[in-house]
């Protein structure tokens, strides 16, 4: 399998990045050559293996409970933030506008 | 600088320590006079923080005159800038989190400060752990102490060339694929990767979850028993931290190690790897073998296919891991953004380098629908073939000996232009992460050219006491680890 510029532009709008002109011709390249190395895991048969989905031993339950911080932590939380105002994280308007 | 005593051992530090024939401020400042002067041209601290360090070895003195006993009381150490330090900036090598300055400490931070370590600054690596060399740092180039035209390894550069230039004692690092155990096998250090839910990683900005891992890097096999007993052990908030209980590292190490199998893979020997490591390894057998350690060849046959599976499965979990950058929450926001949409895009944009933004793409592309069963769930499966085929070793030895890197250390710039090459530098690393099993590098020689060897020991699952114990063995027939490179 092997993608296009098309399809590379595409990916960056799904994660969120947009890619100069000139560098999405060169990711397509590197992708294309990365995807190619990965091709080689076709040779495997591996149609009665099931997959890792848990390693070494299974993760501990514990009790969903809420845990309490201190109000300066929160505090912290908020100055660390590009935006922010009483409690909140501001961004631009989503809804309504222009 | 011989008689410096920071060219001493972790475990000497302490013993000067504990004998009082130096005091914690005494010993923070000569270290701190070590990296002002050798970090000009090394760089492997992003950050330094002398008035807290020194604050802290006060307070360790202070305790020490009280009487009180704590396993790392007073010693200097440092770590990756992917731990959380509270009050202290964190960015991870990447721009887009300048300017962040954390409100807690990492769970692996906070043992080290209880046990009563200093810390004296943040050190470079890879930006989000991603690379082998430490060039993808969005900030400087860290160089190896041993010749500064190469590089230190990565991602965890910066740890394994501060612990080598004897800028601070120990250090912490984290891999993913071979990110602590390569730099140290690169800069002539002891690195180990612990089992998967050894140490817990809160507080540690996630790359790949089911395959990142905190450990020590030190310069002897004994210090990173030391730290490692410091950091393991269960962390309720780390959900996959092990409720096992954590044996003394230490009581281990001193054993007799006759009698100990060890397997030798053929699959980790292979056409193309420098001359130089494969003689180094090769003599580490015979040290063993007169140590009454029985050397046996083993076979992992899945090996080959370990790097493809890991740049299906890393991506993957990172370009999910990393979807919380967005400009809204931490670090920076792109000043241009006029709507929610473009806060988003232009934020990462300017604030991601080239390769974590190639491996976002390749994550977002095996994860987007019609390609999952092709990419990540085949990539899963084939994991669990590398899986068993350890098993499948350790059923008839106590751990599995191997090279870390197939070279030394590379040239600065040598392989920036080729990812691929770069990708294949961790083909003897990977295979650990991907089982979830401990890994320690030990330094076993070095070039024509000087540059550092290392060698690996893989263990069971929970078995660090068995690596440790082998690789002191080591340590206790050579003078590898002994060496210090000039300046």
């Amino acid at each position: 399998m092997s993608v296009s510029e098309a399809d590379v532009k595409k990916i960056a709008h799904l994660a969120r990045l947009s890619l100069a002109p000139e560098d999405t011709a060169r990711y397509t390249e590197e992708l294309n050559r990365i995807l190619g190395y990965v091709e080689t895991l076709k040779r495997l048969n591996t149609d009665a293996v099931p997959p890792t989905t848990e390693l070494v031993e299974p993760s501990p339950w514990r009790a969903d409970e809420a845990h309490l911080s201190d109000a300066s932590l929160k505090e912290a939380v908020f100055q660390a933030a590009p935006d922010a105002e009483g409690g909140a994280f501001l961004v631009p308007q989503v809804i309504g506008g222009e | 600088m011989a008689d410096s005593p920071c060219e001493r051992t972790l475990t000497e530090q302490l013993e000067l320590l504990n004998r009082g024939e130096i005091s914690s401020e005494d010993l923070t400042r000569a270290t701190l006079d070590r990296v002002q002067k050798s970090d000009a041209a090394i760089r492997s601290y992003l950050r330094v923080s002398e008035a807290t360090a020194l604050l802290a070895a006060r307070e360790a003195d202070a305790r020490r005159a009280r009487g009180e006993k704590a396993a790392l009381l007073g010693v200097p150490v440092a770590v990756k800038d992917i731990f959380l330090t509270q009050g202290v900036e964190t960015t991870c090598s990447s721009r887009i989190l300048e300017g962040y300055v954390p409100p807690y400490d990492a769970h692996a931070v906070s043992r080290l400060k209880a046990a009563g370590a200093v810390i004296l600054g943040k050190l470079n690596m890879d930006e989000f752990a991603m690379g082998s060399s430490t060039e993808t740092s969005a900030f400087q180039l860290t160089r190896n102490p041993w010749n500064l035209d190469y590089i230190p390894g990565g991602s965890s550069g910066g740890s394994a060339s501060a612990v080598a230039a004897r800028q601070c004692a120990a250090s912490l690092g984290t891999d993913t694929g071979g990110s602590i155990r390569q730099p140290a096998a690169l800069c002539g250090v002891v690195g180990m990767k612990p089992t998967y839910g050894r140490v817990s990683r809160y507080g540690v900005m996630a790359f790949a979850s089911s395959l990142d891992q905190v450990g020590p890097l030190t310069r002897t096999v004994e210090d990173c028993a030391r730290v490692l007993g410091v950091i393991a052990g269960r962390d309720p908030r780390d959900s996959t931290s092990s409720e096992r209980a954590v044996p003394d590292y230490l009581a281990s190490i001193g054993k007799r190690v006759k009698g100990f199998k060890l397997g030798v893979p053929k699959e980790y020997f292979i056409p193309g790897m420098d001359r130089e490591v494969k003689a180094a390894v090769e003599a580490v057998v015979s040290v063993y073998e007169r140590m009454g350690v029985s050397c046996n060849p083993v076979s992992l046959p899945h090996t080959e296919y370990a790097v493809a599976t890991y740049y299906i499965i890393a991506p993957a979990e990172a370009s999910s891991n990393l979807a919380r950058y967005d400009g809204v929450r931490y670090g920076k926001r792109a000043q241009d953004a006029k709507t929610l949409h473009e806060v988003y895009e232009k934020s990462r944009s300017q604030g991601f380098g080239r390769e974590v933004t190639r491996r976002m793409m390749l994550g977002t592309y095996v994860l987007s629908a019609g390609y999952y069963d092709a990419y990540y769930r085949k990539a899963q499966k084939v994991r669990t073939l590398i899986l068993r085929d350890f098993e499948a070793a350790f059923e008839k030895v106590d751990a599995i000996l191997t090279p870390v890197s197939p070279t030394p250390a590379f040239k600065i710039g040598e392989k920036t232009d080729d990812p691929l090459a770069m990708y294949l530098s961790d083909i003897f690393t990977i295979p650990t992460n991907l089982a979830g099993l401990p890994g320690i590098s030990v330094p076993c020689g070095f070039s024509s050219g000087g540059l550092p060897i290392g060698f690996q020991l893989i263990g069971k699952a929970f078995d660090e006491a068995t690596l440790l114990q082998l690789g002191h063995a080591y340590q206790g027939e050579t003078d590898w680890h002994c060496r210090a490179p000039n300046g």
